[in-house]
């Protein structure tokens, strides 16, 4: 079967012919139909993430289910799925704490470049290849944790519910899990990528008001709009992103602040454009050795909360259907986030145009 | 839009302004306190400096002069060039610009604040040179 993979930091992806195993005892082997273009992978092709290489990488997939090991019970062949890049363990101390987001086992599959039980089933002629994220979906074929693949309904679909997999429950989570925004609330949104948008649209339909969308590339404006953003604010006019804000919350800062981009100028703005005791979310996943500063007597003085979300603090089995049942009733758009769809031959061109900003969400199909 | 499209256009204005105000109870203040107070912006980027504490060529209070790097100064505030035109402006709450991290201080933080109540007459002058100058 044909994949992408990155062999080092800074090198494009190569497609080539590549070897998979078949599924363990707990695996599930899916044949892809759909996968995300996103941000954190290009963060790893830029070797600002670590992880093992070579990899295949891509996170945020979609496909059907073509053969399951001997244990797995909770899906069959063809039953149509999203990949989730945290198949929590179900069974340590975070898992049981109702934190599957923070779930060890599925940190060391991150790290690892395995899946779990050290398991590898990727090959091409050169050796072994690690997966990423336990999902490794830029390939026709991939084999995840059966923890890392949640059915949905198939009249969905599946280039659309791809997106499912990382972008909107990353962003909707945000809102809903980490952040709990309530109606009136009012929230301001650095960052109108694939995930930033699904923040405003989940601060949307939480009943937030006003929605400040901000972001460095001015023809984000429509977009975010689009998806519910009640102003916009184009960054690339201003380094100073948090006085509109104070402005267009009657001069006391937003309720919530979710900085969606991982730099570490808009952190520290996304902590100054909160109101006191509000709440900044960080979803921008940054380079490890990046560090941030604030104000040390503000913590006590102004009494802010500033907490991260991964994977928007969601349970992906609970999450991905309720996610994707909105999108059936017409309560939230998948379907203007895919602005561009590519075959995984043009995978690299689909990281040249996510890079320059052009693109909403790109998608490789295949 | 910036408020300033180039480091020259602010400095002209802040020219003005340190030639009104360099015999103020302001200025006499920071000379009585012998400070240098830095103020360094970003977009456009550049530096002023007021120096309380060297002698002046015409023995006013205090002089004003512009860098592009930081030159040795009592204490120091960063920020944007927009939040530093908000600062003369007086439209800035500084204590809750700092704590937000508009604005960010190093050096002897608490001699300077002292200042702050003689700042609202500067204010006038900065915005009456920016009417002036028809920059409002």
């Amino acid at each position: 079967m044909q994949a992408a993979v990155l062999v080092d930091a800074n090198e494009a992806l190569q497609i080539v012919d590549v070897n998979l195993d078949k599924p363990g005892p707990k695996e599930v082997l899916v044949k892809m139909a759909a996968a995300g273009v996103c941000h954190s992978d290009w963060h790893v092709m830029q070797g600002d993430l670590p992880v093992p290489l070579p990899a295949i990488l891509g996170h945020e997939g979609a496909g059907i289910v073509q053969e399951v090991g001997a244990e797995v019970v909770g899906v069959k062949p063809g039953d149509h799925v999203v990949l989730s890049w945290i198949p929590s363990c179900g069974h340590c101390f975070y898992c049981l704490k109702g934190r599957p987001d923070m779930c060890d086992e599925a940190f060391n599959i991150q790290l690892s470049g395995s899946l779990p039980g050290h398991a590898m089933r990727l090959h091409w002629a050169q050796g072994p290849l690690y997966h990423y994220l336990g999902t490794s979906c830029f390939a026709e074929n991939t084999v995840v944790p059966d923890t890392g693949v949640i059915p949905i309904d198939a009249a969905i679909p599946l280039n659309k519910a791809a997106l499912v997999g990382c972008a909107v429950t990353t962003g909707f989570g945000a809102v809903v899990h980490s952040a709990q925004v309530g109606p009136g609330d009012s929230v301001s949104v650095i960052g109108c990528g694939g995930v930033g948008l699904n923040v405003i649209q989940a601060a949307k339909l939480a009943g937030a008001d006003p929605i400040i969308a901000m972001d460095a590339n001015g023809k984000k404006r429509g977009l975010a709009e689009k998806f519910g953003a009640t102003d916009f604010v184009d960054a690339a006019e201003t380094d100073d992103l948090i006085t509109p804000v104070i402005d267009l919350t009657k001069g006391r800062g937003a309720d919530f602040a979710f900085e969606v981009i991982g730099r570490k100028e808009t952190i520290e703005a996304a902590y100054g454009m909160v109101r006191k005791a509000g709440m900044a979310v960080i979803v921008g996943v940054a380079p490890p050795h990046m560090d941030v500063s604030f104000n040390a007597f503000s913590f006590p003085s102004q009494s802010k909360i500033l907490t991260g979300s991964w994977y928007g603090q969601s349970i992906p089995r609970l999450d991905i259907p309720r996610i994707l049942g909105l999108y059936q009733r017409g309560k939230l758009n998948l379907d203007d986030l895919v602005t561009q769809s590519y075959s995984l031959e043009h995978i690299n061109d689909a990281f040249h145009e996510l890079t320059e900003g052009t693109v909403g969400r790109g998608i490789i199909e295949f | 839009m910036a408020t300033y499209q180039s480091a020259e256009e602010f400095i002209e204005v802040l020219s003005e302004v340190a030639d009104q105000v360099k015999n103020s109870p302001a200025a006499k203040s920071l000379q009585e306190a012998s400070l240098v107070v830095a103020f360094v912006y970003r977009h456009p980027d550049f530096v002023v400096l007021m120096d309380g504490r060297s002698p002046t060529h015409d023995g006013s209070y205090m002089s004003m002069t512009f860098h592009q790097d930081l030159p040795e100064a009592d204490v120091s505030f960063e920020s944007s060039a927009d939040v530093g035109h908000q600062f003369w402006s007086g439209h800035m709450d500084i204590p809750n610009a700092l704590a937000r991290g508009q604005v960010k201080a190093k050096g002897a933080i608490t001699k300077a604040l002292k200042l702050i109540p003689l700042l609202p007459p500067l204010y006038d002058v900065y915005n009456q040179v920016r009417q002036k100058r028809g920059l409002n």
